[in-house]
């Protein structure tokens, strides 16, 4: 836990600046999960916000402090699939789509020449990306929390309120999926 | 498999490392209260149009009960509509009583057309 459960019980109390405490101590945290869940660094903020105001609406129903942090992982999930399902109605401008002009402009405006090591980084985001595109939207997300986020089983099951031998198996069959588009990059020679 | 299953591991590990940190804006804090805010004061306005209309609704229960409870003169249209059988019948006998013919009041028997001589 980032904070003492008192602050918390105090938040739940209806204390503005407990809650302000419990905004600042996880924001950061919260802003990197969203920004792995969603993959759009522009949007990432609004979600964080909508996560923290549903927080302050919702922390009354939270029974015991200590439950404190599946649920505003499960406040986070939720947030980030109604942004994504919100995106999928919204027409989205791709690279695909752009001119060569916009595209050189795009760059430009990224921040001109990088440095090897982002390129590098980036590379291993591109290769993720690609792998994740063979699971769900559902799958991806699970496999990001577990994976990337290093969250356990206990901890999932508290966030998905599945039992743990469902999320094993589902997490198990993402993954070999992920796996075998994993072999089948490397076999083309796309690491 | 096992390999490449510890090569997707370490793949994950260093897209952890090559996902940048998203350091919170300045407006990050006063955004949240701002929309905190914003759907409270909806929430207050939908709360004051409940207790409006509920306000409303039991008014006019209470008007419709007092006009229920109020009893009123038949008018004389709705005589004739709400007319019991009994009353039509004792109608229709003072018709006769003031000369009119008795075939006029006789039931007519309808026959098929095969039973007509």
């Amino acid at each position: 836990m980032l904070v003492e459960q008192q602050l918390i019980e105090r938040a739940k109390g209806g204390s503005p600046e407990a809650f302000n405490q419990v905004v600042t101590a996880y924001r950061k945290r919260i802003l990197g999960t969203i920004s792995r869940l969603i993959g759009r660094p522009e949007d990432v903020e609004d979600v964080a916000q909508e996560v923290f105001v549903r927080l302050y609406y919702s922390l009354e129903q939270l029974r015991t402090a200590e439950v404190f942090e599946p649920w505003l992982h499960r406040l986070t999930v939720n947030a980030s699939y109604d942004y994504l399902r919100r995106s999928k109605r919204r027409p989205e401008s791709r690279m695909a789509d752009m001119t060569e002009q916009q595209v050189i402009m795009a760059d430009s405006i990224a921040g001109g020449k990088r440095s090897v090591e982002d390129e590098e980084k980036g590379r291993v985001r591109e290769l993720v990306d690609e792998l994740f595109r063979h699971v769900s939207e559902e799958d991806r997300i699970l496999l990001t929390l577990k994976e990337v986020e290093g969250l356990s089983l206990k901890e999932l099951e508290a966030v998905y309120k599945v039992n743990e031998n469902a999320l094993k198996v589902r997490l198990f069959r993402a993954r070999q999926r992920v796996l075998k588009a994993y072999q089948g990059a490397k076999a083309n020679g796309k690491l | 498999m096992t390999e490449d299953n510890r090569e997707l591991d370490e793949l994950f590990r260093r897209y952890r490392a090559a996902c940048p940190d998203v350091e919170p804006g300045p407006n990050f804090m006063p955004g949240v209260w701002d929309r905190i805010e914003r759907n409270r004061s909806f929430s207050l306005v939908f709360d004051r149009f409940a207790r409006l209309l509920v306000t409303v609704s039991a008014l006019a229960c209470l008007v419709l009960a007092a006009l229920n409870l109020v009893p009123r003169e038949p008018a004389a249209a709705d005589t004739a509509r709400f007319a019991s059988y009994a009353d039509v019948l004792t109608a229709a006998d003072l018709t006769m009583e003031h000369g009119l013919d008795a075939d006029f009041a006789r039931p007519r028997v309808m026959l098929p057309p095969t039973y007509r001589h």
